[in-house]
Formats: structure tokens, C-alpha cells, sequence
């Protein structure tokens, strides 16, 4: 009896966590890969108990931008192709003033929330069409359409370009 | 002018300044464009940080260095995965280490290159060994033991990097400094030329000012000369006009004296001498009278006094005069006009006598031999004016074409050289054409040398309607200076009691020729020497007529008629003739303005004299003398 009740309860619990779960699908489905990329801090669409976890599969969904820029870091310019940054957050449903960046290697910076808005930065997975390895700036790598504005090319931008990002916390 | 050189220098050096002061300026521009290409270059080197990115190659390096040696010192399972994570951002640090852009300033310096050289063959093995999973503990043990080896180099590099951005900005530093130094420069040499400029403007301007001052002072200075010059002439024409003034006074009395001598018994001789002696003194007179004229006009004191005039008979009036100057001289004068068709005029009658009379003297006076003659033709007569031409030619000596030019000049006679031998005041010609012209008319002249000479005067005349009763009287009225023809002199009867006259003169020699010449008219004649006391004789005794002369002491001529006038009857009817040297024409206006009744210029002559006293004093006795 005692059993049969401790049976129903957690097939309540389950019901009820599987009707929660497939209300936020609409949103955001949990990561199946491995995850690339964590949305922290003032999040509303949450898939794990901190924040946002994106696999690469689910931002390669996101619609997807490409431009061809040249950067400080190399002689060449360089095809850089992923989502709009905004569309990450929005899928996130972040909402604050200031994204900290944070890289594999420690590296952290700030980026003002406004910069989404007033500049296609991308979140950009590929370099030429190939997927970036981390010993070449991978797997995801925050950057902006330099050549785009003479008011990118300026050290405030060039380190906003996180790459090798690891995580982002909305303050 | 050194005014203008001068100018003209400072013009080119003010140009030259600006010229430097332009040049100073591009210079400037140029290196103000190096500087920003400079400022330009340096941002674009440092688009991200040298030493940042050697800092984060040698973290990663120890970070690396550090999980290998954990790896290598834990006895348990080698995190595979987190050890290949390190590796991978490790080899992403070489990568850019290697390639970025901002190395390449480090290409040449030996710590990059042995510390690139170490790391191209630590990669490769590396490579080898984290491709396996888990990595062999004794590999990564030879890695550790390379990585400590490859520490001090690494180190190495970071300093060097250091040391070249800290040389790099000193560098630039340095090079700004210099460009702000020679900007600096520039400046100053640019604030001293405009220091230059500007002084050299206000010395110019000062210049120009003192040239302005001189000029200023100049045209004074010429201006008070060309016054003085003016003060001087008017001075000499004063001086002219005072000496023939004054002349006529001694002149009186020497003709006066003529007149009387010649009425006394002389010999033939004496009477000849006495003739030749009052010729000369009409001639003297007809000198100072031409002067005294053009004097008058240069003042503007001239002034027509035009009246009817009856034509013919002023024409008569002239040729009595002149025909006997040419039947002396032996020359035929013939007068070819038709009188009777001539009609009365409005002009001045002693002027017009005046200019008939120079032309026609100058004519027998030229001519050696031969004929004289006037002619006057009517050129045109329109509504109330007639045109006349009066024509006076003759056979005498002519004048040549250079002399013709100059005829109407002051002073000027054909030939100096013949001034001498026909006399005269060469202001004859002068004052006939002034006159004439006043008259609104004009005198031409034709002459060939040694063929005679024709002047023509023209004149438009008023035509005036004769008075109804035609008068004996002369054909002009005013006392004229040229001459008068003879009056005639009617008897008048006598009367027992002569007549007093009063005699006012300062002048003693006058006093005594007037006294002398009343007196031989038969008249008793009283003097006295000035206004006032003819002022209290008239008052005690009773004259029939006082001659007033003008200029006296204490009290002059017509002031004293003033106050003559002035007392009560009958004393303020008495007669009152003045009689004066000068004799410009505002002077009889004067005297008559004054009250006299009649009026006399010094010398006074006999026959106007005898005019006045018959005049004036009718019921007088007439002296049985002739003048």
C-alpha cells in the first residue's frame, strides 16, 4: 500500500516534471551534444539549474549569419560564419545591460548588451567554412563586422572579441 | 622719385614676408600630416598588444607546463581530456605567436626566433603524443623535461618583447617631440615675421604720413606765395592808380596856369611857346587818363552809363575833333556816312566817343601820308536793335601778322622801337576793346605791313526814341575826359552886382588857380582851406555858389555839402559844384548823391569851368575875356 502510494506519487512527480518539461520545449530543449556555450546570470529560458546550455547542434539552428572581415590577429581576411549573437540571448531570453565573456584560457571581458543590438556580432563556429578548433580560436568565437565601420577597428572591439569562449554572464 | 622706389621696395619686401610667411605655413601642414600618419601607423601596429600577446603565450606555456608535470607526478589516471584542452589553447598561443601581425616586429630579434625554432620541434612531438589517449606518462616525461628547457627562452622572449614596445614608444615619443619642437619653431619664426611685417607696415605708415605733411605744407607754402603775388600786383595796380590820381593835382594848377598865361599880351614867340606847352600838357593828361581807365577796369569800376544818344551828331562831335589832328598832319580824312539815316541809341556816349576817337588818332598818328576815313554801315537792324559796323581805315605803315596777334594787348605797340618814335601808352587798343566788349560788341583788325590798316568796331545798339524837343544841349551830358567840344557860349545880360562864390581848396597852388580864373569871369571869389570852415562861411556870409573840392582835412568835400544841404533855407539851396581829381565814375554818383548840383574833374579846365558858372549862375555877368 505504502508502496503503491510511493508508485503514485512519483509517477505525479514525473507527470508533472514531464508537463513542465514539454512547456519549455517550445523554448529551449535541453543540450543532446556536448555543450559549447553557458548563458549565465539574468536568464529567463533556462535548460539546466544555472542558466542556458547550448550544444553546437542547437546553434547551428539559429539562423545563421557569414561575413568576411580582417582581423588583427591575422595577414589574411577571414570568412567567420555562425549566429547573431542577439539571436543566442534572445533564445536565452537574456535580459540585463552587460554580457561578461569568459574564455577556456581564463580570458574575461565585457561587452555592453547595446553592442548586440547596434552591430551584426556573431557568435562565429566556422572560419572559412570549417569548424574552429580550440588551437585555432575555437569552438566559438565572439566577432564583430570590422571592415563594416571605421569605429570597430579600435582596441574597445578588438577585445570584445572573445574567442574560445567558454561562457557568458548577463549582469 | 624716391618716394616711389622706396614704395615699391617695401611692396616687394612685404611680399617676400608673405611669401616666407606661406612657405613657414606649408611646412608646418606637412609636418602636421606626417605626425597624424605617424600617430596613424603606431595605432594601426598596436591594433592589439605586443606584450599581451607574448604574456598570454607564456601563461599558457606554464600553465601547459604545469598540467604535464601533474600528469607525469600523479600516480592515477592522466586527465586525457583536460590535458588536450591546454595543449590545444597552448598551440592556439603558438599560432598566433607565429603568425598575428603584431609579431612581426619581434621577426628579427634572436629570442623570437631560437624560442619559434624550439617550438616548431616541440610541436611536432608533442602532436605525436597527445594524439594518444591516455598519452604515455614517459613521453610526456621527455615534454616536461623539454618544455623547463624551453622556460628560460620563453621568458627571454617576453622581456624582449617588453623591451621593444618600451623602445618603440620612447621612439615615438621622441619623434613627437621633435615634430612639436620644430612646430614650435616654425611658429616663433612665423610670429617674428609677422612681428617684421607689422612694424614695417606702421614705419611705412608712419612715411607716408610725414610725405602727406610735407605735400600738406608745400601746397601752403605755394598757396601763400601765389597770395602774396596776387597782394603785390594788386598793390602795384593800386600804386598806379593813387600816382596818377595824385598827378592830376600839381597838373591842375600847371594847366590852369597855361590857360592863364596864354589869355596875358605875349609876343608871337611866347604864344607859340605857350601852344606847344599846352599840347604837351593835353598829351600828359590823355596819358594819366588812360591809365586811370584801365585801372578802373582791372578793379571792375568801370561802368556804362548808357542814355539816348543822338548818332550823327556824337559822329560830328568826332570829327571835329580829329580833322584837324589830319589836316595838320596832311592827310585826307573823309567821314562817309549817311547821317540822316542813322536813328537814335542807347550807349554810353563818352565811351563810344572814347573808342572812335582812339581808333581814329591811332589811325593819323600810323599814317605818314596819304588818307583817313571812317564809315559807318548798318549791318542789319531787327526788332528794337540795329547792327552797326564803324569802319576806320588808312594808308599808314600797316601792321605785320606776328604783331596783329598781340595788338589788343596791354602795353603793346607793333614795334617797341616805334613806341618811341609815336608815343602813347600802348593802353589805347587795350581799353577800346574792354570798353567794347562791355558794350556787348567787339573791335577786329585787318593789316598788311606797309598796305594800311581797316578796325572795324561792332557794336548791337538799342534803337531809343528821340526826345521830343530836340535840345542844344551836347549830345552826352556827363564832363568828359577826352574832350568836349567848344560850348557855345550865348551873352547873357549883364548884371550890376557881381556874383560871390565861395572857393573851398586845401591845395594852395589850386586855391589860387580857381580864385584867378573865377575872378577873370567876373565873379568876387571868397576861400577857404576845408569842409568845416566853408560849413560856418556859408552860414554868415552869402555866397551865389560854392566849388567844393573833395579830399580836404578836418572835414572833406561831401560831408560838408551834406551838412550844407542839411541847414535851413535859403543857405541849403545854395549851388554846390565839386570838383575833384578823381575821376572814376562812381565818384560824380557820390557828389551828386551827396547834393551837389554839378561836378568837375581836376584839372579843371576853362571852358568847363565858364560851362558850370553859366550854368549855375545865370543872371551872372559875363566877363568879356575870351577863354
Amino acid at each position: 500500500m505504502r508502496s503503491a502510494f510511493a508508485l503514485f506519487t512519483r509517477a505525479t512527480v514525473a507527470l508533472v516534471c514531464l508537463v513542465l518539461l514539454s512547456g519549455g520545449a517550445s523554448a529551449l530543449e535541453p543540450a543532446k551534444g556536448k555543450v559549447v556555450l553557458t548563458v549565465l546570470g539574468k536568464v529567463a529560458e533556462k535548460n539546466t539549474a544555472n542558466g542556458a546550455a547550448f550544444d553546437m547542434d542547437m546553434l547551428e539552428k539559429l539562423p545563421q549569419q557569414s561575413f568576411t572581415t580582417m582581423t588583427p590577429w591575422d595577414s589574411k581576411p577571414i570568412q567567420f560564419s555562425g549566429p547573431l549573437l542577439r539571436d543566442v540571448l534572445a533564445a536565452a531570453k537574456a535580459n540585463g545591460t552587460t554580457i561578461k565573456a569568459a574564455a577556456l584560457n581564463d580570458y574575461q571581458t565585457l561587452i555592453p548588451l547595446d553592442d548586440t543590438r547596434k552591430f551584426n556580432v556573431i557568435l562565429a563556429h566556422k572560419m572559412n567554412g570549417a569548424a574552429i578548433p580550440v588551437k585555432t580560436k575555437g569552438p566559438l568565437f565572439i566577432v564583430y563586422p570590422y571592415d563594416s565601420k571605421d569605429e570597430l577597428r579600435s582596441a574597445v572591439y578588438y577585445e570584445r572579441s572573445a574567442w574560445q569562449l567558454k561562457s557568458l554572464t548577463i549582469e | 622719385m624716391p618716394s616711389r622706389s622706396n614704395h615699391q621696395s617695401f611692396l616687394l619686401r612685404l611680399a617676400l614676408a608673405t611669401g616666407a610667411m606661406a612657405l613657414a605655413i606649408a611646412s608646418l601642414l606637412v609636418f602636421e600630416v606626417a605626425q597624424m600618419r605617424t600617430i596613424r601607423q603606431t595605432g594601426g601596429l598596436l591594433t592589439d598588444s605586443l606584450t599581451a600577446l607574448v604574456f598570454q603565450f607564456e601563461r599558457e606555456f606554464l600553465r601547459l607546463r604545469q598540467s604535464v608535470e601533474v600528469s607525469v607526478a600523479d600516480p592515477g589516471p592522466i586527465d586525457a581530456e583536460a590535458l588536450s584542452l591546454r595543449y590545444d589553447i597552448f598551440l592556439s598561443r603558438v599560432t598566433l605567436l607565429r603568425d598575428s601581425p603584431t609579431t612581426r616586429v619581434l621577426d628579427q630579434r634572436p629570442e623570437y626566433q631560437r624560442v619559434v625554432g624550439l617550438l616548431g620541434s616541440f610541436v611536432a612531438k608533442a602532436d605525436g603524443v597527445m594524439a594518444e589517449a591516455p598519452p604515455d606518462r614517459r613521453a610526456l616525461a621527455a615534454l616536461q623535461a623539454e618544455l623547463f628547457e624551453m622556460g628560460p627562452g620563453v621568458q627571454a622572449l617576453s622581456l624582449a618583447a617588453d623591451s621593444l614596445v618600451a623602445r618603440q614608444l620612447e621612439h615615438q615619443a621622441q619623434t613627437m617631440l621633435d615634430q612639436s619642437n620644430l612646430i614650435i619653431g616654425l611658429t616663433v619664426t612665423q610670429l617674428l615675421m609677422l612681428l617684421v611685417a607689422s612694424a614695417a607696415l606702421v614705419v611705412r605708415q608712419r612715411r607716408q604720413e610725414a610725405e602727406r605733411l610735407a605735400m600738406e605744407k608745400l601746397s601752403a607754402d605755394l598757396q601763400e606765395a601765389r597770395q602774396l603775388a596776387e597782394a603785390a600786383n594788386r598793390g602795384k595796380s593800386q600804386f598806379l592808380a593813387n600816382m596818377s590820381h595824385e598827378l592830376r593835382t600839381p597838373f591842375n594848377g600847371l594847366m590852369g596856369m597855361l590857360d592863364l598865361l596864354e589869355a596875358t599880351p605875349v609876343s608871337p614867340q611866347q604864344a607859340d611857346y605857350i601852344g606847344t606847352a599846352q599840347a604837351s600838357a593835353d598829351h600828359l593828361l590823355a596819358l594819366l587818363n588812360d591809365i586811370l581807365d584801365v585801372s578802373a577796369m582791372e578793379a571792375g569800376k568801370t561802368k556804362l552809363k548808357p542814355s539816348p544818344v543822338n548818332l550823327p551828331r556824337l559822329l560830328q562831335d568826332v570829327e571835329a575833333l580829329v580833322s584837324p589832328q589830319a589836316l595838320a598832319k596832311g592827310l585826307a580824312f573823309t567821314f562817309n556816312t549817311p547821317l540822316e539815316a542813322l536813328p537814335w541809341v542807347e550807349v554810353d556816349a563818352t565811351r563810344l566817343k572814347q573808342i572812335l576817337f582812339n581808333l581814329l588818332s591811332n589811325a593819323v598818328k600810323f599814317t605818314p601820308q596819304g588818307a583817313v576815313s571812317m564809315t559807318v554801315v548798318e549791318r542789319g537792324r531787327t526788332d528794337g536793335k540795329i547792327e552797326l559796323a564803324f569802319e576806320i581805315k588808312d594808308t599808314g605803315i600797316g601792321i605785320d601778322a606776328e604783331s596783329l596777334a598781340n595788338l589788343f594787348h596791354r602795353f603793346y605797340q607793333a614795334d617797341s622801337s616805334k613806341t618811341r618814335s609815336f608815343g602813347g601808352t600802348g593802353l589805347g587798343l587795350e581799353i577800346s576793346q574792354s570798353l567794347a566788349r562791355m558794350m556787348g560788341g567787339g573791335i577786329a583788325v585787318q593789316s598788311k605791313l606797309g598796305e594800311g590798316s581797316v578796325f572795324t568796331l561792332r557794336l548791337g545798339l538799342a534803337i531809343a526814341k528821340a526826345p521830343a524837343v530836340l535840345s542844344a544841349t551836347p549830345a552826352d551830358s556827363v564832363p568828359e575826359s577826352v574832350g568836349s567840344s567848344p560850348a557855345a557860349a550865348d551873352p547873357v545880360p549883364q548884371r550890376s552886382q557881381p556874383s560871390r562864390v565861395l572857393v573851398v581848396e586845401d591845395h594852395p597852388v589850386n586855391r589860387k588857380l580857381m580864385g584867378m580864373l573865377l575872378e577873370r569871369m567876373g565873379l568876387h571869389v571868397s576861400f577857404c582851406e576845408n569842409g568845416q570852415l566853408a560849413l560856418d562861411l556859408v552860414q554868415k556870409e552869402v555866397f551865389d555858389a560854392v566849388f567844393m573840392d573833395v579830399n580836404m582835412p578836418v572835414m572833406d568835400g561831401l560831408t560838408a555839402t551834406r551838412h550844407v544841404r542839411a541847414l535851413a533855407a535859403p543857405v541849403s539851396s545854395v549851388p554846390i559844384i565839386v570838383f575833384t581829381a578823381d575821376v572814376m565814375d562812381e565818384a560824380t554818383e557820390r557828389a551828386l548823391a551827396a547834393g551837389a548840383d554839378g561836378f568837375l574833374s581836376k584839372p579843371v579846365k576853362i571852358d568847363e569851368l565858364q560851362q558850370a558858372v553859366d550854368k549855375h549862375l545865370p543872371g551872372h555877368a559875363q566877363a568879356a575875356m575870351g577863354a
